[in-house]
């Protein structure tokens, strides 16, 4: 399956997020699933899309005389996002779940790689998304 | 280039030596020049602490700048900033959602140039201020309506949030930070570097790209009396409320071009208005009326009920080099007025140009050109009318303008180094030289050379 992300990730560049992704995808524990970064290639027909959107904000800065590349770099700051995930197979799209959270963004933090295990179990696990259209049964709790 | 990458280690290695065993825990965790912060993860304790909700900050700012040509005294001055901060995320701490507090403290070094040399307004440095360790920032922070609203309490510096341009902010002349027409115009400077004052700030983001702002502080952050206001307040820690009326600042700022790849917004537009509750003097006239440079006047300045101003801040990405997040050509412009019978400055405009990663193989390099230009209000009426009530020929002031170069040169994550040139024009507005120069004789227009390097541990 791979993985591709249409819009980025504050703290990311595009193929370290991709990686980032995977590895946190496949913390999630699913036996049955194989995860592994997009090529520039096209889509491929069995994919999992990514996207990140920031919320509207209104936490605020402080003054920073540095201008050091730290504090441009890194996402610093504990930011609303909403994560959706879709799922397509031999090409077509199948579901997809949505999830808003609260990062700081970039590779170490905590919250972000919890969310997507979590995002990733909502959708391909047991009791996720997919698992549902497969037994013809709407999971009992959309993912939120 | 080895050379000079193997002589800047060396003095990064001797700065750490100095500073103990700041970075010698984490030294093994990446190479100096790679990681993020000149003192590592502290083996790992930095990470945990902000996992914990304890995020620990250090910064240091150090710069030579010299005056070869033009101000009222040739120098060389050497200054220093260190800033050390806290935050405290009380979600993690005391599971007190989305509730934060910051402190920050300064110690300030060494002596100004446009105190001790150029005698200007717009004065060369961000960083300029009596030597003195202070208290800054301290304030609570509690974000609600799923972080759409914040409403900020406690000790807080105007300069950390609003008029504030993306562009602008690089440069080292201090106005292009803090504009002149608060720091000259208001009480003490108002709550701009190196002052915070006790108020609360309100911050609103209804939808998104869009955010709308408010805040009132204490009217003068410094306790009346004579002297320099940063003794009058020496420690930052005066805490007044209510001393020289209330000023109050609003602002609604609106973000576009987002960069795909991070999110980051390249362009803005923000408007903003305030208004001061305290009296302001008249520079001009007296109670009477009659100019204040009149035998017959009285010499008590008029007063004015009330200060007040707008602003209109524009930063635009130009264009953006193919492929990259934000390396390119952008500009900003700053325009703020005020009434000219009750300030010095009554109308800042500050404009320029970035160019991120201009050359090659320096893709994180920023080169600036900015150029401020600060009118002077009625005090210019005043001048005139001294000329012309003594009949002594002396400068009549008009404008201060500076115009500056800058390249900030990311050596490493951590660390710039910033050379930087800055013309000023008509120091002091084109004021008189002090003694022992004739009265007749203005404040040569200065050139301004220097060197900055900041470090984040």
């Amino acid at each position: 399956m791979k993985v591709e992300s249409e819009e980025g990730l504050p703290g990311f560049h595009r193929v370290d997020l991709l990686r980032f992704l995977v590895t946190q995808m496949a913390a999630a524990g699913l036996a049955d699933w194989r995860f592994e970064p997009a090529d520039n290639n096209g889509s491929a027909l069995d994919r999992v899309e990514w996207s990140f959107k920031l919320n509207p904000y209104a936490g605020g800065e402080v003054r920073n005389l540095t201008h050091t590349l730290v504090y441009e770099r890194q996402y610093g700051v504990r930011r609303p996002i909403t994560i959706e995930v879709r799922l397509y197979l031999n090409g077509q799209y199948q579901t997809l779940v949505e999830k808003q959270a609260i990062i700081r963004g970039g590779p170490d933090d905590p919250e972000l790689a919890s969310v997507v295990a979590t995002v990733t179990q909502s959708l391909l696990g047991p009791t996720g998304a997919y698992r549902a259209i497969d037994v013809g049964q709407r999971p009992t709790q959309p993912a939120r | 280039m080895p050379f000079l990458r193997g002589a800047l280690s060396a003095l990064v290695i001797v700065a750490g030596a100095i500073l103990g065993s700041f970075g010698g825990a984490a030294a093994a965790d990446e190479a100096l020049f790679e990681r993020d912060r000149f003192s590592g993860d502290w083996g790992g304790v930095r990470k945990e602490g902000q996992d914990a909700g304890i995020d620990f900050g250090a910064n240091y700012v150090a710069e030579t700048l010299s005056n070869p040509s033009g101000g009222f005294k040739q120098t060389t001055i050497y200054q220093g900033l260190l800033d050390v901060s806290l935050t405290l995320d009380l979600g993690k701490l005391l599971d007190w959602p989305d509730a934060s507090f910051y402190i920050d403290g300064y110690q300030i070094s060494g002596r100004g140039l446009s105190r001790n040399g150029i005698g200007n307004l717009l004065a060369v440095s961000t960083i300029e201020a009596l030597a003195s360790t202070r208290l800054h920032d301290m304030w609570f922070q509690q974000e609600f309506l799923d972080h759409r609203a914040s409403l900020r309490v406690g000790q807080i510096a105007l300069d950390d949030e609003f008029y504030i341009s993306q562009y602008s902010a690089g440069f080292i002349n201090s106005t292009f930070g803090c504009p002149d027409i608060f720091s000259t115009d208001l009480p003490s400077g108002g709550p701009c570097y190196p002052f915070a004052t006790p108020g609360a700030r309100f911050r609103a983001a209804p939808i998104a790209n869009f955010t709308v702002s408010a805040a009132a502080f204490n009217g003068d952050p410094a306790p009346p009396g004579p002297g320099d206001p940063q003794v009058r307040n020496a420690s930052g820690t005066n805490f007044l409320i209510g001393q020289g009326g209330w000023f109050t600042i609003a602002e609604l700022a609106y973000v576009f071009d987002e960069e795909p790849v991070s999110s980051s917004h390249l362009s803005g537009i923000k408007l903003g208005g305030w208004y001061h509750t305290a009296a302001f003097a008249d520079p001009r006239r007296d109670t009477h009326g009659l100019s204040l440079a009149s035998p017959s006047s009285n010499g008590i300045p008029a007063s004015h009920s009330g200060n007040f101003g707008a602003y209109l801040i524009v930063d635009k990405m130009l264009w953006r080099r193919p492929e990259t997040a934000t390396q390119g050509l952008a500009a900003f412009l700053r325009v703020g007025g005020a009434p000219a019978d009750r300030n010095l400055i009554s109308l800042e405009v500050d404009a320029g140009l970035t160019f991120k990663g201009l050359f090659p193989n320096r893709e994180l390099d920023v080169l600036g050109a900015g150029v401020s230009y600060g009118r002077i209000g009625f005090a210019r009426r005043l001048d005139r009318d001294q000329v012309l009530f003594t009949g002594i020929d002396r400068p009549v002031r008009d404008y201060e303008a500076v115009l500056e170069l800058n390249y900030s040169a990311r050596i490493a994550p951590w660390w710039v180094l910033e050379p930087d040139l800055q013309l000023v024009f008509h120091p002091g507005g084109f004021t008189s030289a002090p003694p022992p120069a004739p009265v007749s004789q203005p404040i040569p227009n200065a050139l301004v050379l220097g060197l900055r390097s900041a470090i984040t541990f």
